[in-house]
């Protein structure tokens, strides 16, 4: 009896431990992790609900609040962490460009788009940008991978329009005695679907302080939504209806042609 | 104008897809080849992650070699014949080539291996019809003579072969175990270098097998139709990376490319088309060789590409 109590014990105490633990791992939902400031006022971002249609093509999201006070501040919206893996390039017989391996990371975020009022290392020393996750150097300390190659990694992610750091997009404009801030942060078409954290962090004597959070959600709508849906679920339906259209879209054009020329000849 | 591509993930501009697509079916209708080994690095240039790239591409394939069989059966110009037996020699081919690859892929060095076979490959087939259509176009009678006096070891040896067959079409006679193996070869050469073959397949029909080039034309779009039309069902399936809008805009262009392609094909001879396809061929391969030698500008690439 008391066994079987003290067994119950102990699996509600590992319920605990592991749902303490999920609640402290970041996610899209929890972004600041540092301590928080006074708050920012009237956080919103525009849109916080972008539909991925057909004729989208990427999108430019404007975050505006009012802070307790005029600091530097950054904004950064972050997709969630994740392993990656890449080939690298290296030569092979001293005259070969080509494929020579693989690089492992262990947390790479699947989006890193970051803008700030002044370049981050103006803003705190080394080591409190990377407590802080903020700033390319911080990513790679907190990859677990291959560290010098991080940068190549980055120019990777930065040609796929996933991550991009700039320190010219956060204005802040001082209006009886508040201080506005606006950013604009680009998103490219290739930030995939999901719900991704926008936090604004300040700068107090250079330590960095949460001001706040919210989200915006990148949706896939319409037929997009549908077609991506039919490809992934309905694999050979859609492999076979893609077939029929295009062979008959060659034979019609094959047939329009075709009476042309016939006349022709 | 922006189009969403939902599989591939990212945006594009709808009438530079057209116009790629356009550039390439023309190139399918007068060479006779699905142009993958075009197309695929384009699209991976403006964006599309590889593997979307070259499903996709497949996908693309069917509707110009469609459009393009077509237009060269009413020419009279597909041997039907040579080519089932080449296809099924080439499906033979095909799964061979990727169980040789995870084997290569196993014992390691495999990219090196396969990337100086394709330079090699595409470097001496370019050459070689280059140079011949070269001297055909300088004097063609005098070579014809020659080779009438002299039979070769290889014609010798085709003409030993049991099964022998008659393809009116092409205007040849020889044994069906001839397409067959050679399909196989281009095949399991197609399988390795993940690409459809027609710049092997069109040589290959031309010097070996003595087929008229337009007749060549016709019966490799005919084949690459059905391989494309495998490959494309495969990667729907298996992969989930058909891009259905991609494709789209890509065969609105290829279509009409290929039908203009067929149509100008008709009115040049078949060395200067020897001769236009080799210079194709020539410059995708020093194209790859710079690539190969010229440092990159970025260290790292995603999974998926060549």
């Amino acid at each position: 009896m008391r066994s079987t109590f003290l067994r119950c014990l102990a699996v509600g105490a590992a319920i605990l431990t592991f749902a303490a633990g999920a609640l402290a791992e970041p996610s899209a939902d929890t972004p600041c992790d540092l301590a928080g400031g006074a708050p920012a006022k009237n956080l919103s971002v525009e849109p916080a609900h972008v539909p991925i249609g057909l004729f989208y093509g990427g999108a430019d999201l404007h975050v505006s609040a009012e802070l307790p006070a005029d600091m530097p501040t950054v904004v950064l919206i972050r997709g969630e962490s994740a392993p990656l893996s890449v080939k690298k390039k290296g030569k092979v017989w001293g005259v070969l460009w080509m494929n020579v391996g693989e690089a492992a990371y262990e947390h790479v975020p699947a989006v890193y788009i970051l803008a700030s009022s002044a370049p981050l290392k103006d803003l705190a020393d080394e080591k409190t940008l990377d407590r802080a996750g903020l700033g390319y150097q911080a990513l790679a300390r907190a990859s677990g991978g291959d560290q010098a190659l991080f940068g190549e990694v980055v120019k990777l992610e930065e040609r796929d329009g996933l991550f991009s750091v700039r320190d010219d997009g956060v204005t802040k404009r001082s209006d009886a005695g508040v201080t506005h801030l606006e950013a604009s942060l680009p998103i490219s078409a290739r930030v995939p679907a999901g719900k991704y954290a926008v936090q604004v962090v300040g700068f107090e004597n250079g330590t960095p302080r949460c001001l706040g959070s919210t989200t915006v959600t990148l949706e896939q709508t319409g037929l997009a939504r549908s077609l991506r849906t039919i490809a992934y679920d309905h694999g050979l339906l859609y492999g076979i209806l893609a077939v029929v259209v295009a062979l008959l879209a060659g034979l019609a054009t094959g047939l329009v042609f075709g009476k042309g020329a016939s006349k022709g000849h | 104008m922006p189009i969403y591509l939902p599989v591939a993930s990212t945006s594009v501009d709808a009438l530079l897809l057209i116009g790629l697509g356009a550039l390439v079916g023309f190139m399918s209708g007068l060479f006779g080849v699905g142009g993958g080994f075009l197309m695929t690095p384009l699209l991976i240039m403006i964006g599309i992650p590889p593997t979307v790239a070259a499903a996709s591409d497949s996908n693309q394939i069917v509707a110009a070699s469609a459009s393009g069989t077509y237009a060269h059966f009413r020419a009279g110009n597909v041997d039907f014949k040579m080519g089932t037996l080449m296809l099924v020699g080439g499906l033979i081919g095909g799964t061979a080539g990727v169980r040789i690859m995870k084997l290569l892929r196993a014992l390691g060095e495999a990219n090196f291996v396969i990337t100086v076979v394709y330079v090699v490959m595409l470097g001496s087939v370019g050459g070689y019809m280059f140079f011949e259509s070269l001297s055909a176009l300088r004097g063609r009678s005098a070579r014809s003579e020659s080779a009438a006096v002299h039979p070769s070891t290889y014609r010798r040896l085709v003409e030993a072969l049991p099964f022998k067959m008659d393809f009116p079409r092409s205007g040849v006679s020889m044994s069906l175990l001839m397409p067959l193996a050679l399909g196989i070869l281009v095949g399991i050469l197609a399988a390795i270098m993940g690409v459809g073959g027609g710049f092997i397949m069109v040589p290959v029909m031309v010097y070996l097998l003595r087929m008229p080039m337009h007749v060549v034309v016709g019966t490799s779009l005919f084949q690459i139709l059905f391989t494309c039309i495998n490959v494309t069902i495969l990667q729907a399936s298996m992969n989930h990376t058909v891009d259905f809008i991609l494709a789209l805009l890509l065969l609105l262009g290829s279509v009409i490319g290929a039908q203009i392609g067929v149509r100008v094909g008709k009115r040049l001879k078949a060395d200067q088309l020897k001769i236009l396809l080799s210079i194709v061929v020539l410059v995708v391969m020093g194209k790859m060789l710079f690539g190969l030698l010229l440092q990159p500008s970025v260290l790292v690439a995603h999974h998926g590409g060549h």
